[in-house]
């Protein structure tokens, strides 16, 4: 009897769920240094050493509705260009996410911690509130960790610090376009650093670069 | 009656946190995931061991019942590391009596039994994520009995094997088990040294440890 038959051989996963805003309000520069920052995260954590696990991303995608993929190795993952449109159904993909999280067929209880990165540029058009308090009250959805990411003087700052939920982690505020790609390199840094830690789900994130004290939103 | 515990280090160059042991008379199991610094987890899950085989085990003996057994573990754990929360630990026990077999789980792991209609898990419940433990000195011992002939064998695994298993495998994994078992216990022992030498599953760095008790060889 090969003993061996008992036990799964792929690495246990590590999954980054983004969920993007592209209403109509990110239209021009920002939807597109926003689908320029996702292409340059996917090669990067696709090319990156993961002796700890193996990096899946999932997206959520919304605007006056959502569209989701569910997490798949980052390694080989295409990210398709994104066009800006309609409202802003935070709310929507908040659930959406929930839901995601809580599919254990998709998402193993073997899996290390996911990561949820929460990018926005408008004020919600539906019960983002209700959302997010379903999703920190849910088993998963309270002990994953979660980011987020303003991007100009519109975004509803306040409903993404609801959103992270963490004293100790700010909300990121992007007032040009380059610091949409600072977000997700740091964010990338913080998924690599963990797939090299001993124990992923205890690694700090590491410290910020690159943005201004009025920046972070604590 | 058979009794073997095997411990092997997710990294050589690194301490292990997990401890297990069984007793020489082959009547007592236990294995322990030390939770925190490389240290003081160390320190928990030796201290849980020893308490297991020595004191615990001799309350079997003199028959008290499944719950106070696990008050037993849970307070004497406390007072021997004066309740340090940094010196924590998961801890999985079996102790075999002429009439009962009782098995304890305190925080994240596998333990269960085989019995004639199949396998039986103590808790529901590996935990949320991986990595994720729920360990003494806060963490509570669910402790159960079984009349001892209705046992066929009793299976325990920290989370550093059990994360791994595929789902739904282990009555057939405790039934392979049992079959190594009647070529003798130096046999299983190298066997099951082997497998968690030569862990199939990519990237995995946690330590494992695993213990069988086989009340009577079939």
């Amino acid at each position: 009897m090969d003993l061996d038959s008992f036990v799964v051989a792929t690495p246990r996963p590590l999954p980054v769920i983004l969920l993007i805003d592209t209403s109509g309000s990110m239209e021009g520069m920002k939807i597109a240094a926003l689908n320029a920052a996702l292409k340059e995260m996917a090669q990067d954590l696709g090319g990156s050493a993961t002796p700890q696990g193996e990096i899946h991303v999932g997206m959520v995608v919304f605007n006056s509705g959502v569209e989701v993929t569910a997490p798949v190795p980052a390694r080989g993952l295409v990210i398709k260009d994104h066009t800006a449109g309609g409202n802003t159904a935070m709310g929507a993909a908040i659930e959406a996410a929930r839901k995601l999280l809580e599919d254990r067929e998709r998402i193993p209880s073997r899996a290390y911690t996911p990561t949820l990165v929460l990018v926005s540029d408008g004020q919600p058009t539906d019960a983002a509130d209700t959302a997010i308090r379903a999703l920190l009250s849910s088993e998963r959805g309270k002990r994953a960790a979660r980011l987020a990411l303003a991007i100009g003087d519109d975004a509803d700052v306040d409903m993404l610090k609801r959103f992270v939920a963490n004293p100790e982690v700010p909300v990121f505020r992007a007032h040009e376009t380059a610091k949409i790609r600072d977000f997700f390199r740091w964010v990338t840094f913080s998924v690599q650093v963990r797939t090299k830690s001993r124990d992923p789900d205890a690694a700090p994130l590491p410290p910020v670069a690159g943005f201004d004290a009025d920046e972070l939103v604590y | 009656m058979l009794a073997v515990a095997v411990s092997v280090p997710g990294r050589p160059d690194r301490v292990s946190d997990d401890c297990a042991d069984a007793s020489p008379e082959g009547d007592a199991i236990t294995v322990a995931d030390g939770v925190g610094s490389a240290l003081r987890g160390s320190l928990g899950s030796r201290t849980a061991v020893a308490l297991v085989l020595g004191e615990v085990r001799d309350a079997a003996h003199a028959g008290v019942s499944p719950g106070a057994l696990g008050e037993l573990l849970t307070r004497r754990y406390r007072e021997v590391t004066h309740a340090d929360r940094h010196v924590a630990t998961t801890c999985l026990f079996a102790l075999a009596t002429d009439d009962v077999v009782y098995v304890g789980q305190a925080g994240d792991g596998l333990a269960g039994v085989l019995l004639e209609e199949g396998w039986l898990a103590l808790a529901s419940h590996r935990g949320e994520w991986a990595n994720q433990t729920d360990a003494l000195p806060r963490a509570s011992v669910q402790c159960r009995a079984w009349t001892r002939g209705d046992v066929r064998a009793v299976f325990l695994a920290t989370d550093g094997v059990s994360d791994d298993l595929v789902p739904g495998c282990e009555a057939e994994l405790v039934r392979a088990l049992v079959t190594i078992a009647r070529d003798g216990q130096a046999a299983l022992h190298a066997r099951l040294h082997a497998w968690l030498s030569a862990w199939p599953t990519r990237g995995s760095v946690d330590d494992r440890s695993v213990a069988l008790l086989i009340p009577r060889i079939p």
